[in-house]
């Protein structure tokens, strides 16, 4: 039987509110492990633990936000998101220029230069 | 002249204008056989268009499951560029086909893209509409009864089966029985139609061999036809996301002309294999499977775009869309799912049978099994007076000649019946890419069924037809088939004429 991910991060966040009291943080986290292995889902344990991070940081109030630079270049945005978002920067090439904030993996702000000629040349 | 396209290009360049804001966004979790998983827009409506941003550029997909966590899109564009990961938009736009006068003539996909290489479908994309591929069906108050004939050119079909524009008729049969045969006749025989507005074809190739189709535009432009058709294509090698548009996409053609107050027939060649593509989408999509693994809508599949056939009333223009659907039946087991399902929906059936076909009766209809529920009351007077005792005499003879292969001695009136019948079996007899003009087949029917040629031995029968319609056309052409043609009636004087004529016929046929 395959589940979703996002069931096992669900499911994952309950038993740790639920059972934080007489089961450890780390003992729970090798009992998920080994819940994917004996599942099949051994080969979306990338996607499941994706999932697993991503309902922690929903769960502390915070977004995840990926920016996307197209160089190697420290941009301090951090004034204009919260504490408990969890930010990750990475360089992406293609952009040409500027950047991509992407929110959740739901939203996006694009200012690059990709954006800007594939939009000029539509 | 280099200079003219940087200057251009420099004002268009200083002219852009860019306003970036926060978009909805989503990527592909999953991809493979025309079918991609997308995480994210939660907004995205059902059978929205989504765009895909691969590294080949951006590849159209439409939203066909929308679940809790996911949306089950089918990829419209190049598949294979589809990776995961890949940046999915929305397009805030449902599936539409661009549509304008410039499109009769031409073979287009189903997306609207032209694909017979004469160049580009619109020369100004301004006197084009966009039309959605799917779209509500014209309600009951903007709707009239069917009552002007769409002759198909095709003797035993207009005298028996008559088809009225706006009605919907399937062609069902196993096949090579012919079914295509009737549908490309019908569209030739509209180019010969006197008097009343010539119908815009469509002619919707679902699933068909590249060849076949080639084939088929070929004789539609070797006849003239093309003048008023349009062909859909998408062949056995396009996706079965393609081959499910296909249809929807025909009928929009024909809706934009029905809109203008024109009549438009559209033929679906074949919608089994529409259903075949639906399925085989539905199941990738993991819907459930329900009889014969086609899936709990495939009922709504077929009958909302059958319903789209109309006859609009005068308020809202008058225009007309005439339905042929083709079914290709397995065994004739006219039983089947989809066969029964098309059956319900359309207003009548032309059943085509392989043994028929086999015999050398060709149109292969069984009479007795084929029906047109409407097309009456558009059957025009001069067919009616004619050809209403045809049904029951071809019923007769075949109970008798069923009879007769266990009897020995005929009585006279019997033998009679029997002879009659078969040289009204032999007189139906027309071959293919040969419609004939209504007035014609009047004629031919008036002297079969009055027994004016009861004494022509039946291997002459068909050559005396040829010769009275020639004899008619060469001699008679205004005093006798024009006044049918234009009157729609046949006359009591038109009538005595004709006993004249074909007496005259008689005499000099050897």
């Amino acid at each position: 039987m395959k589940y979703a991910p996002e069931l096992y991060a669900e499911a994952f966040t309950r038993a740790l509110n639920e059972s934080a009291a007489h089961v450890s943080r780390d003992a729970l986290v090798a009992r998920l492990l080994a819940v994917i292995e004996k599942n099949g889902d051994n080969a979306r344990k990338g996607k499941i633990l994706n999932a697993v991070r991503r309902a922690f940081i929903k769960k502390r109030g915070g977004r995840e936000i990926s920016i996307e630079t197209a160089r190697d270049q420290h941009i301090d945005l951090g004034r204009y998101f919260k504490k408990e978002d969890e930010i990750e920067t990475r360089v992406n090439p293609d952009l040409i220029a500027g950047l991509r904030i992407t929110v959740d993996g739901e939203r996006e702000l694009d200012t690059s230069l990709h954006r800007k000629l594939s939009r000029m040349f539509q | 002249m280099n200079y003219d396209i940087i200057e251009k290009l420099k004002k268009e360049i200083e002219g852009f204008k860019d306003d970036p804001r926060f978009e909805e966004v989503g990527s592909v979790v999953e991809a493979g056989d025309g079918i991609a998983k997308i995480s994210g827009l939660r907004k995205a409506l059902s059978q929205e268009l989504l765009l895909i941003e691969t590294h080949v550029g951006e590849v159209s997909a439409v939203a066909f499951n929308l679940e809790e966590n996911f949306i089950g899109t089918v990829i419209l564009g190049d598949a294979s560029a589809v990776r995961v990961g890949d940046r999915v938009k929305r397009s805030g736009r449902v599936l539409s086909i661009r549509i304008g006068n410039e499109v009769i003539g031409r073979v287009v996909s189903p997306l609207g893209a032209p694909l017979d290489a004469k160049g580009v479908l619109f020369e100004r994309i301004d006197r084009a509409e966009e039309y959605m591929l799917e779209r509500k069906a014209p309600s009951v108050v903007e709707r009239e009864s069917v009552k002007t004939p769409l002759h198909t050119g095709v003797k035993s079909i207009d005298a028996m089966i008559p088809i009225g524009r706006g009605q919907r008729e399937l062609i069902i049969g196993d096949r090579q029985t012919g079914k295509t045969a009737i549908a490309i006749d019908t569209i030739l025989n509209q180019k010969q139609e006197k008097g009343k507005e010539r119908p815009i074809c469509i002619y919707v190739a679902i699933g068909q061999k590249d060849s076949k189709i080639a084939k088929i535009v070929k004789v539609f432009e070797e006849a003239g036809a093309l003048e008023h058709t349009v062909v859909v294509s998408a062949s056995a090698s396009s996706s079965a996301s393609l081959q499910y548009l296909a249809p929807y996409a025909g009928c929009a053609i024909g809706e934009y002309f029905m809109d203008q107050g024109r009549d438009a027939l559209v033929i679906y060649d074949d919608l089994s294999k529409h259903a075949d593509a639906y399925r085989e989408l539905s199941l990738l999509l993991r819907r459930p499977p329900g009889r014969e693994a086609y899936p709990g809508d495939i009922f709504y599949l077929h009958s909302r775009l059958l319903e789209r056939a109309a006859k609009l009333n005068r308020e809202n223009g008058g225009g007309s869309l005439t339905a042929l659907p083709i079914i290709e039946t397995k065994l004739g087991d006219v039983a089947a799912y989809i066969p029964t399902n098309v059956i319900s929906i359309t207003d009548g059936q032309i059943y085509l049978e392989s043994s028929l076909f086999y015999q050398g009766i060709r149109p292969a209809i069984n009479v007795g099994l084929s029906v047109s529920r409407v097309g009456s009351s558009a059957q025009t007077k001069a067919m009616k007076k004619v050809a209403g005792r045809l049904r029951l005499e071809l019923a007769q003879f075949r109970e008798l000649q069923a009879f007769v292969q266990f009897a020995s001695d005929l009585d006279e009136a019997t033998k009679k019946r029997i002879d009659r019948g078969a040289l009204l079996t032999e007189i139906l007899k027309q071959r293919d890419r040969e419609p004939i003009f209504f007035e014609q087949a009047v004629v031919v029917l008036y002297s079969a069924l009055n027994g004016y040629i009861d004494d022509i031995p039946l291997e002459k029968a068909k050559r005396f037809e040829a010769h009275l319609v020639d004899y008619l056309e060469k001699r008679y052409r205004a005093e006798i088939l024009d006044e049918i043609q234009k009157t729609g009636d046949l006359s009591e004087h038109v009538e005595a004429r004709l006993k004249e004529v074909i007496g005259e016929a008689k005499g000099i046929f050897s």
